[in-house]
């Protein structure tokens, strides 16, 4: 069965026996989807990927055993962290270990308020078809210091996983969110929406670190609103999936928002990872900052398609998008595309972009101190992303972060 | 410990060094002099392996566990394990990997290879403080990235600070005087001097004489054109500051 009839039938499938409300969330999000339809490669936005990996006879993700490596996650981390356990797309709050209080709240998602008609037919798709989620929400003027993990993990050969998530954060509360992608070594589909909400001057740190299985297609759009003096600090970091394509649409709908993104991908063997950001600067004097860097290697191919859109009212605004490569192997492929829509006309927006081998004067300073050569690239390998990594502000997100990666960079050298 | 016979190299396919002949033996300290671009600075990276320079004929030994072994053959990394160190001219900065995991990595790699037992992070850091004193760097340059930010003062301690944690048998100081205050130059001159010792050799590569009133070396040499044109003791150096190379290099031709 094509992909499209598979959409259609999860979509049909979600409406029976589904409440009032959510048959009226999931029609909406149906109608931009049919509106739009599903993306091709003649989309500008999505150039670089084509739906093809998606097309295979998924099934619907069964219930299993929670995975070993989530609860070795959990178990190491739980001294640092909140931790939210997520098998499949569903919340499992018994195995989860939370120090909820008043106005901190996490629970299974169910929220049908939220507007999401900024997605594109694939996003679109993904939330009329959704299999339900966490919903997190913190109340005005809460500051939670303990940050929040949530492990997702996925199992189950063959298996599509549609999950929705949402974060809602009120005015001047600050909260950290850390999410962890994992799966096995089996081939499946994770589709993951998230959206996010940051009232006025609210403060939401957010990091991703995706390991999903690499035999897997991970699809992950980050939906995020914010008002006026909110902050964002988001962090994506890509270390797994045969196939992944992040998005991340921010709206800059208040005066001084402030957006500050930074991403992560790493590609081996076939890995494709094609980024898609949009900053949409809808208010004057916003802020937004986007660096992403790849390491790539083998026949891997890492894409950033990012727009900086800013609206003919949002005098003062700031903006930047950086995105800096590093190739490991002649096979490997980088491709960066910016597109900057500039209506207003006191505005500062930058973009560069990058692409190189490793920095040979470097490696060679490294060699002459009688370090190997394997693990000097590896050093450089962990210099040339830690500018990316001393961002994270909070020491514990960076820790957790920092571990991740640092298991993956043995991968990362030429020779190997 | 280091037999350098008739090598010439290129750069680009340019050929820089066009056979060049010198010994050097433990215990001795040989300075190498000359006008800019007479290959000086190449003689230094071919000796340290960089991969940019091409040995096109010639050969160079030394000498590991009493055998001579051919340098030429061994990996940049391989010459530093077996005591072959290079002093930068212009050190590279490393953002994001600190002075001291660099150092570590460093020292360790060569325990590993001389089969002694690697330093764990706390006793090395304690061995590099000690160190850090002959080079007058704080302890706290050891948490900075490598060379970010340092001044050029602080890069060409930096660098003797290195020399000093692989006490190496053969150090190529490669202009290490360029760049350098009157007070970071005594410094790093005295940083050097303690470090001497019967079995080690130092080749200093300089452009003024000035570097030699503080090292004082038993051999000099005069480098033009990618050859050595003329070799003698100390003598020869203060020749060269008063009357500058034109006698020698007029000679030569």
């Amino acid at each position: 069965m094509s992909f499209v009839d598979q959409v259609a039938q999860k979509f049909a499938a979600q409406l029976k026996g589904a409440s009032s409300p959510e048959i009226a969330f999931r029609e909406k999000a149906w109608a931009n989807y049919v509106r739009q339809g599903l993306p091709d490669r003649k989309n500008e936005s999505w150039k670089y990927s084509s739906l093809s990996p998606l097309n295979f006879n998924w099934a619907e993700p069964t219930e299993v055993v929670t995975p070993l490596e989530a609860v070795q996650i959990a178990r190491e981390w739980k001294s640092d962290f909140d931790i939210a356990l997520m098998v499949n797309g569903r919340l499992r709050m018994n195995e989860s270990s939370l120090t909820l209080e008043a106005g901190y709240e996490l629970s299974k998602f169910s929220a049908t308020q939220i507007d999401l008609d900024q997605g594109d037919g694939f996003s679109s798709a993904m939330a009329a078809t959704h299999g339900g989620g966490f919903q997190l929400r913190v109340a005005p003027g809460l500051k939670i210091s303990r940050p929040l993990m949530i492990i997702h993990c996925q199992q189950g050969e063959g298996a599509w996983t549609s999950s929705l998530n949402s974060v809602v954060l009120g005015q001047g509360s600050q909260f950290q969110l850390l999410e962890v992608f994992v799966g096995n070594s089996e081939k499946y589909l994770h589709t993951d929406l998230a959206y996010a909400d940051v009232a006025s001057e609210a403060k939401l740190t957010w990091v991703r670190v995706q390991e999903e299985s690499g035999a897997s297609s991970y699809f992950g759009e980050m939906q995020i609103q914010l008002a006026e003096a909110a902050q964002l600090l988001a962090h994506q970091v890509h270390l797994g999936a045969g196939w992944t394509r992040g998005a991340l649409r921010v709206n800059l709908t208040g005066e001084r928002s402030e957006a500050k993104m930074y991403g992560l991908s790493f590609g081996q063997n076939d890995q494709h990872v094609d980024q898609r950001v949009e900053m949409n600067h809808l208010a004057p004097k916003s802020l937004s900052v986007q660096l992403f860097k790849g390491i790539l290697k083998d026949r891997a191919r890492g894409v950033l398609n990012g727009k900086i859109y800013i609206a003919k009212n949002a005098q003062g605004v700031n903006s930047s998008q950086l995105n800096h490569n590093l190739l490991l192997s002649p096979g490997a492929e980088a491709d960066t595309k910016p597109e900057l829509e500039i209506f207003a006309d006191d505005v500062k927006a930058n973009h560069g972009a990058s692409v190189g081998r490793m920095d040979q004067d470097k490696l060679f300073y490294l060699l002459s101190r009688a370090i190997p050569r394997a693990e000097a690239e590896q050093m450089l390998a962990k210099s040339f992303i830690s500018d990316v990594i001393m961002k994270i502000e909070s020491p514990v997100l960076r820790s957790f972060v920092n571990a991740r990666v640092e298991a993956r960079l043995p991968d990362f050298s030429e020779t190997k | 410990m280091l037999k350098i016979h008739n090598l010439h190299a290129s750069v680009d396919e340019k050929e820089v060094l066009k056979g060049i002949s010198l010994e050097i033996n433990a215990g001795e300290v040989h300075a190498i002099m000359g006008p800019n671009g007479s290959g000086k600075s190449t003689l230094s990276k071919v000796l340290a392996g960089h991969p940019d320079y091409e040995v096109t004929s010639g050969e160079v030994l030394y000498e590991v566990n009493f055998k001579d072994k051919n340098l030429l053959e061994m990996s940049a990394d391989e010459r530093a394990r077996e005591g072959v160190f290079l002093a930068f001219q212009y050190p590279v900065e490393v953002p994001g990997l600190s002075n001291l995991a660099f150092l570590r990595a460093s020292f360790n790699s060569v325990c590993r290879h001389q089969g002694v037992q690697e330093m764990n992070e706390a006793d090395f850091r304690r061995f590099v403080e000690k160190k850090s004193e002959i080079v007058e760097l704080h302890p706290s340059f050891l948490e900075r990235a490598v060379n970010e930010g340092f001044s050029g003062g602080e890069k060409k301690r930096n660098e003797i600070l290195q020399m000093a944690v692989l006490s190496p048998r053969l150090s190529i100081l490669d202009e290490t005087d360029s760049g350098l205050d009157i007070d970071s130059l005594k410094v790093v001159a005295e940083g050097v001097n303690k470090l001497r010792s019967k079995d080690n050799a130092v080749l200093l590569i300089t452009h003024y004489q000035r570097l030699l009133d503080y090292i004082v070396p038993d051999f000099v040499h005069v480098l033009h054109q990618g050859r050595i044109i003329q070799s003698g003791d100390k003598g020869l150096a203060l020749k060269l500051e008063k009357q500058g190379y034109d006698w020698l290099t007029k000679a030569s031709l």
